[in-house]
Order: C-alpha cells, then sequence, then structure tokens
C-alpha cells in the first residue's frame, strides 16, 4: 500500500457516502470533518518506507505510479497536507450553523481528494490539471440553490480553466531547455508562461474579478472553503517551483515580479473596498490584500519571508471560518450581506455579528486578532529587508481600508432601525451549541493575537522544507 | 491515410472557423451544441495528422460524450427558454440572431484576421506543429475566449470554455502523448461539461423563478 494512495482515495471514496448521507443534519458533518482530521494526523506521524509495528510490520510505500505518472509523498507535501485537511475539518464540522447546501459536504470531499492528488503528482507541473478537476467540483459547492446566482462560480471556473494550459506548456518548454541548453529563451519563455498561470490561480490582478463575486453570492461557508482550501496547494505548488528549479528560484526577476505582484493586489484591494457596504463583497477585497501579503511575502525570497507566508495562510483559515459561519447566520436573518439589511442586526445576533467583523479584521491583520503577529512581521520584513517601504505602505493600505469598512459595517449593525428596536432579550437565546463555537472561534482569534507563541513557532519549524528559496 | 487528411487541412480548417464563429454569433442551445459536436470531430480529424489515429477517434468520443451531458441538461431545461416566454414565441422564431449581431460578426472578423495571422509567424507560432494544426488551435482559443467575453450565460460561456480547452489540447496532443495526461484531460473536458451543466440548471431555475414571482 501506498501513502499517495491512501490520502487521495479516501476522501475520493467518502464523497458518495456523505452525499447519500446528507440529510443527517448532525452525522453528516461529524463524518465528513473526520475523514479530513484523520487524514490531517496521518500527515503529520504516518510513516513511509519503514515496517510499521502495529500493522504487522507491514510497510506503506511513499510512491504510488499511475499509467506512468508517479505520485510522492515528501516532507513539504506533509505540511501542506496537514494544513489542507485540517481546514478542511473545521470547515465541515461548522456545517450545522452555516447550511452551505446540498454538495458542500460530498463535494467538498472530494475536493480534498483531488488537491491531495496536486500535492502528490511529479512532475509538479500536472498539478495543474488536478486544480482544475478541483474546481470544478467547486462549482457545486458555490452555487447556492437558494440564491441561484452563478455569476461567481462561472468565473472562478473560468479563470481556473484558462490558468492550467499555462502551468502545462512550461513542461514542454522545460524540455525544449534540456534539449537545447544553450539557447536560454526557452527557460525564458517557461519562466513567462508559469508566471502568468500563477497569476491567474493567485488571482491576481486583472484576473481577481471572481473574488468578490464570489464572495458575495456564494454561501458564505463555501466561498470561505474556496479561499482557503482551494488557495493553499496553489501557495504550496509555488513554493515547491521555487524550492525545486533553479532556474527560476534563483531568479531575482521573480522576487521582484512577486513582490509587484503582491503589492498590486494590496492597492487594489484597498482601492476597491474603501467604498463597500456590502459584508460579502468586502470580504472579496480583503482576500486580495491578504493574497497580496502572501505574495510579498514570498517575494522577499528568504525562510523568514515564506514562515510568514505560511503564517498567513493558517490565520487565513480560522479568520475565514468565522467570518463563513457568522455572515450565514446574519445572511438568512436579512436575506442579504448589505449594511442596510443588516442594520441593528448586532443586538439580536451579537455573535454571528462579532465573528463577521472579527473573521475580517483578523484577515486583514489588525492589531488583537490572529492575523495580526503574521502582518506585522511581513510589514518588519519589508521595512528592513528590502529598505524600500512601498509594499508596506500598500499593504497598510490595504489594512487600513478593509478596516474602515468593517467600522461601517459595525455602525450599521448596531444601528437600530427606526421605529423597531432589536430586542437584547433574543441575543443569547441561540442553541447552546451554537454559543459554544461561536465563543471558542472568537476566543481563539483573540487568544491567538495576544498570544502568537503558543502556535507560529511550530508553523515557522515547519517552513524548514523550502530552505532553498531565494535568490 | 495521413495523405487524405493532409489534403483535408484546408476544407477542416473552415469548418473549424465557421463552428467556433458560429458559437459566437448565435445563443441557440441547440445550434450551439450541434456546432460543438461537429467542431469536436473536425478536431479530432485534425490531430490525427500528429497523433495515432485511435488518440484521435478517443478525442473525437470524449467529444460526443461531453455534448451528451450538454445536450441532456439542455432537455432538462427546456435548452434555456424559460417556459413562459417559450410558449409565447411562435416555433418559426426559435433560431434568432442576436441583438448584438453584426458587432459580434465583426468581432468574429477580426479575432479570426488576429488569430491566423499570428499562428503564421515564426516568432508566435509554436515550433513542432504542423502550420494547419497551429492556425486552428490560435483560431479555437482565440474564438473561445471572444465567446468567454460576450457571455455570462453558463451553457454558451461553457461552451466556450470548451472550445478553449479543444484548441488548447490540439496544440498540447503533440508535446504530452502520455496515457495518463490523455485520460486527466478528458476527465478534465466531462467535470467542465457537468460543472457548466449545474450551473445552467440553477441559472434557468433562476429565470423561471423571476418570471413566475
Amino acid at each position: 500500500m501506498s501513502a499517495p494512495f491512501f490520502f487521495i482515495s479516501l476522501p475520493l471514496l467518502a464523497a458518495p457516502f456523505l452525499y447519500v448521507l446528507r440529510h443527517r443534519r448532525r452525522l453528516a458533518p461529524v463524518l465528513a470533518a473526520s475523514v479530513p482530521a484523520l487524514l490531517a494526523l496521518l500527515a503529520l506521524i504516518l510513516p513511509v518506507n519503514q515496517p510499521i509495528g502495529l500493522l504487522g510490520n507491514v510497510s506503506i510505500s511513499d510512491s504510488l505510479t499511475v499509467l506512468g505518472r508517479v505520485f510522492v509523498i515528501e516532507p513539504a507535501d506533509r505540511l501542506a497536507l496537514t494544513l489542507l485537511f485540517a481546514q478542511a475539518a473545521l470547515l465541515f464540522l461548522a456545517t450545522p450553523l452555516a447550511e452551505p447546501g446540498r454538495f458542500y459536504l460530498p463535494a467538498g470531499t472530494a475536493v480534498l481528494g483531488l488537491l491531495a492528488a496536486a500535492l502528490f503528482v511529479r512532475p509538479f507541473l500536472f498539478a495543474a490539471l488536478f486544480l482544475e478537476l478541483a474546481a470544478a467540483f467547486v462549482v457545486l459547492i458555490l452555487g447556492d440553490e437558494s440564491r441561484p446566482v452563478t455569476r461567481g462560480a462561472l468565473r472562478f471556473l473560468v479563470f481556473m480553466t484558462l490558468g492550467m494550459p499555462f502551468i502545462l506548456l512550461t513542461g514542454w518548454l522545460l524540455d525544449a531547455s534540456a534539449a537545447s541548453p544553450e539557447d536560454t529563451s526557452f527557460v525564458l519563455k517557461a519562466t513567462i508562461l508559469l508566471g502568468i498561470g500563477f497569476v491567474i490561480l493567485f488571482a491576481v490582478v486583472p484576473f481577481h474579478s471572481w473574488l468578490p463575486v464570489v464572495a458575495e453570492h456564494a454561501p458564505p461557508l463555501s466561498a470561505a472553503f474556496v479561499f482557503t482550501v482551494m488557495h493553499l496547494p496553489a501557495m504550496f505548488l509555488l513554493l515547491n517551483f521555487l524550492n525545486t528549479y533553479d532556474w527560476l528560484g534563483q531568479n531575482p526577476a521573480v522576487y521582484q515580479a512577486l513582490t509587484l505582484a503582491g503589492g498590486g493586489m494590496a492597492f487594489v484591494g484597498a482601492v476597491f473596498a474603501f467604498g463597500q457596504r456590502n459584508f460579502g463583497r468586502s470580504v472579496g477585497y480583503a482576500m486580495m490584500v491578504d493574497i497580496g501579503a502572501t505574495l510579498l511575502a514570498v517575494g522577499l525570497g528568504t525562510p523568514a519571508g515564506v514562515e510568514v507566508a505560511l503564517v498567513t495562510l493558517v490565520m487565513r483559515g480560522l479568520a475565514l471560518l468565522m467570518w463563513g459561519v457568522g455572515l450565514s447566520q446574519l445572511r438568512r436573518a436579512a436575506g442579504s450581506d448589505d449594511f442596510d439589511s443588516l442594520r441593528g442586526l448586532a443586538r439580536r445576533y451579537p455573535l454571528p455579528a462579532a465573528a463577521v467583523v472579527l473573521g475580517m479584521l483578523s484577515l486583514v491583520g489588525v492589531p488583537v486578532t490572529a492575523g495580526f503577529p503574521g502582518r506585522w512581521a511581513l510589514l518588519n520584513l519589508l521595512t528592513h529587508t528590502q529598505r524600500d517601504p512601498r509594499a508596506a505602505l500598500l499593504l497598510l493600505l490595504g489594512m487600513a481600508s478593509v478596516t474602515f469598512v468593517c467600522v461601517r459595517g459595525l455602525a450599521a449593525l448596531f444601528t437600530p432601525r427606526e421605529g423597531e428596536p432589536e430586542p437584547w432579550a433574543e441575543a443569547f437565546s441561540a442553541h447552546r451549541a451554537s454559543i459554544v463555537v461561536y465563543g471558542a472561534g472568537l476566543a481563539t482569534l483573540l487568544v491567538l493575537g495576544a498570544f502568537p507563541q503558543w502556535l507560529l513557532p511550530t508553523i515557522a519549524r515547519a517552513a524548514f522544507v523550502f530552505a532553498r528559496i531565494g535568490p | 491515410m495521413s495523405d487524405i487528411l493532409l489534403r483535408l487541412t484546408t476544407p477542416i480548417l473552415v469548418g473549424l472557423i465557421l463552428t467556433a464563429s458560429a458559437l459566437v454569433i448565435f445563443n441557440d442551445w441547440r445550434l450551439s451544441m450541434a456546432v460543438l459536436a461537429a467542431q469536436y470531430l473536425l478536431a479530432a480529424a485534425l490531430v490525427a495528422q500528429i497523433v495515432v489515429v485511435q488518440v484521435a477517434v478517443v478525442k473525437a468520443l470524449v467529444g460526443l460524450l461531453v455534448i451528451g451531458i450538454l445536450a441532456y441538461t439542455g432537455r432538462e431545461v427546456n435548452f434555456g427558454r424559460v417556459r413562459g416566454r417559450a410558449q409565447e414565441a411562435a416555433p418559426a422564431s426559435r433560431f434568432q440572431f442576436p441583438t448584438n449581431f453584426p458587432f459580434r460578426l465583426l468581432a468574429v472578423v477580426m479575432f479570426v484576421v488576429a488569430a491566423w495571422y499570428s499562428a503564421s509567424q515564426p516568432r508566435f507560432a509554436l515550433p513542432g506543429l504542423p502550420l494547419g494544426v497551429n492556425i486552428a488551435s490560435y483560431l479555437l482559443i482565440a474564438l473561445g475566449l471572444l465567446n468567454l467575453g460576450l457571455t455570462e450565460e453558463p451553457m454558451n460561456a461553457g461552451m466556450g470554455l470548451l472550445t478553449v480547452l479543444v484548441g488548447f489540447e490540439m496544440l498540447y496532443a503533440v508535446f504530452e502523448q502520455s496515457l495518463a495526461v490523455a485520460a486527466l484531460l478528458a476527465a478534465v473536458e466531462f467535470s467542465v461539461a457537468l460543472a457548466v451543466s449545474y450551473l445552467a440548471l440553477l441559472s434557468y431555475a433562476a429565470s423561471e423563478k423571476e418570471l413566475t414571482g
């Protein structure tokens, strides 16, 4: 038996069962969450290529060959798998509070298997095919049958599909380069093609239009799933490329391009977020700022930069989980994410309102939230390492713009409608379990902001697998 | 066999231009599906020049199965015509030109010229590919992108996306001929067709809901 087979096939096999069990509102989320939780644990501890006493000295291989293509699990993949499955487990566990649609659990679980395949496949280029397959499954999650607006899901599918050919064609150029190493134009073309492919995958401007539309129209928890789980393998794919191929990872122009893309994302996110009066759309622009932050971190081309990028990815998952759960409840109550529709709802739904606002603030790294330590470290690195404050200023602008929107949203949430005072008495009449979930989530966001040393060193240490990154 | 295919290159290219253009110009799902099926067959015939015939046949079959998925969805939703509106429309007016027909036609002509010119230039043409395949893949990708830019209706946009994929597969078939990648590309086409079908169902449900209030 091979480890990649286990990580790929278990989610794919579990998906149909979860679809059958979708009406079991308590059992299905627990089962769905237990699959990625188990796989996250195995990604951490499963020994490969050595006899395991518990299994009667059976050895689990680290590779799998299918039709001539090799799937291998490496240390970097273990880190990615752990983050991927752990975040998915939390997002699945939150399903009863958010009710994101009938395909959320089965299709989401199948997506995990495909993303695991994307992480394992060698050469890395073929990961683009698995990312595309995963994107097609994600469309099932993004389509909301109660509010059937298809624009966001369609744009997401289109952009993911358009990104795939650029990455696949790189392989051909690399083969051509190997055949005639004296001709450096092939490497240049490969770098450009790969760059375009990643620009589309990361929704870098001008390919960002699906982000706010998905955030506004898809079920909030589904949007959170796409923003966290779908982005993780793409980021690890980029890190693997930089870590493996010297022609890419040691090219200073690549890091300059990443810095430019990151700064551009933060700036455009800041400009578009500023005028928003909708919690859905504004999180789409907050995501632009956050993606910009990860690109700026990788663009530093240092181990510290990679550590910050990984920390940002982890904290993004927590922030969007709370935002997704909270906004689902507010949207059900008001029928919309517009500030005007949500007026006064903080009095009736204080915990969901707090989850939405705190989730967004953590996403952009406002002080005292879980996102702050990573953002603070990045701002420090940008100002000290690059000695050019422009990127740091753009990032600060993005953070300030989204924070301003949050303050405006918070004001709307607390402003009662005329002649209709919202009853505080109903505030805590919600189900006790939901109060516990909200309480635990909000406490985690605040505690990790105050005591980042509890989690961050572990994530930062895990970044050693990308030690070769840098010009 | 390859001689015959070589001699048919020009008619196939003309056929591909006509089919890809029709997908941009017309909105009727039934016409578009028939045209897309023809496009898959023509593309497979062109690809047969550069890969073994069996692979080309498999590509044609995959295309026809994709059309099967789309057609089944189309049947479920009355081929995109909301029932209230469809009953009002006379049968003769089913195949309609879109209101922006002149614009679409002009855009198609411009894209065809630009794609043909680019594919014929040594600087832009992909080396190792016959000129006909180069031109065909450029044309399909360009017209597919144009289609994507002109519509946000899931079924028509999906057919534009599939056109782009056909164009890409045509040139990629030369560089990567492994069975695994061919199977994965086929899986990608199926999954895109399924995703588009799901979105078309949702979109249709929304239109009906809007009409019935």
